[in-house]
């Protein structure tokens, strides 16, 4: 806390690249229906971009997606 | 000084089973008072060091596993799942710094606490760049975009571990290995 004037924020080399690879491919299939995700197998999928920002958020609609495929409530 | 903390539950002191965690589990009352007294401890602490402002963002499984009531420092409560930012909503570039508390390994990662990556049931890897990451990363994106440093890491080694890797962070990682594998006590990892 002492240092926080002198801390910087993290930092990525960009543009960023998420590749999730789910447990099964219709997981990859509903991910794919969110804007940006490219997919690269059967089970994988990326999502690239230089905004970081909108690349989180498409990763957010991604998890949420898939979790209607998994969660019972 | 305002500080924003994510708060998940895994890397808690004290968690070392998925019964801990989890609503309606045996354990999870229990759970619950560690995870509470883990997040007071950070603010009590930034509070000595001067930090006047907290919102705080529950950020594990249903989010809505603190209440308000129950916090230090006046702390805003963001509770909830159907954020638009999720494990980071609420962070914007008016903070001074973020906390990441009670966070864990990435799935399948060496000796981490509880392992996974968002969801166990759906996710086998996430890789940011090409290198696998877990939440801490993923969550890192958030604050490199408001420009926020995250001046704190609470959790299971790993987590300090792969955050100090994945994003470029200045500082170094320390922490004590636990005692056993995945499922025992740890310490505390801090960046």
């Amino acid at each position: 806390m002492q240092n926080i004037q002198t801390m910087r924020p993290p930092s990525f080399e960009r543009p960023v690249s998420l590749e999730v690879t789910f447990l099964v491919a219709d997981m990859a299939d509903m991910a794919c229906w969110v804007r940006n995700v490219e997919r690269l197998a059967t089970r994988t999928i990326a999502i690239r971009d230089e905004n970081l920002l909108d690349l989180y958020r498409s990763f957010v609609a991604v998890i949420l997606l898939t979790r209607a495929l998994v969660d019972t409530h | 000084m305002k500080l924003f903390l994510s708060t998940d539950f895994e890397g808690t002191s004290g968690i070392v089973a998925w019964e801990q965690i989890i609503e309606g589990q045996a354990e999870y009352a229990q759970g619950r008072v560690l995870l509470t007294n883990e997040v007071n401890a950070v603010i009590a602490g930034a509070q000595e060091a001067g930090a006047d402002e907290f919102v705080v963002n529950d950020a594990h499984s249903f989010m809505r596993n603190l209440h308000p009531q129950d916090l230090l420092g006046n702390a805003t409560l963001i509770s909830g799942r159907h954020k638009p930012l999720y494990m980071m909503e609420g962070l914007d570039s008016s903070f001074d710094g973020a906390l990441f508390v009670s966070y864990h390994g990435s799935i399948g990662a060496e000796r981490a606490i509880l392992s996974h990556t968002y969801n166990p049931r759906a996710i086998w890897e996430v890789r940011l760049n090409g290198e696998i990451v877990g939440e801490s990363g993923i969550n890192a994106l958030v604050a490199a975009h408001y420009g926020v440093p995250i001046i704190l890491v609470s959790g299971d080694e790993v987590t300090a571990r792969e955050l100090a890797s994945q994003c470029r962070l200045q500082a170094s990682a320390r922490g004590s290995q636990p005692r056993c594998a995945e499922y025992s006590d740890h310490a505390p990892a801090l960046l």
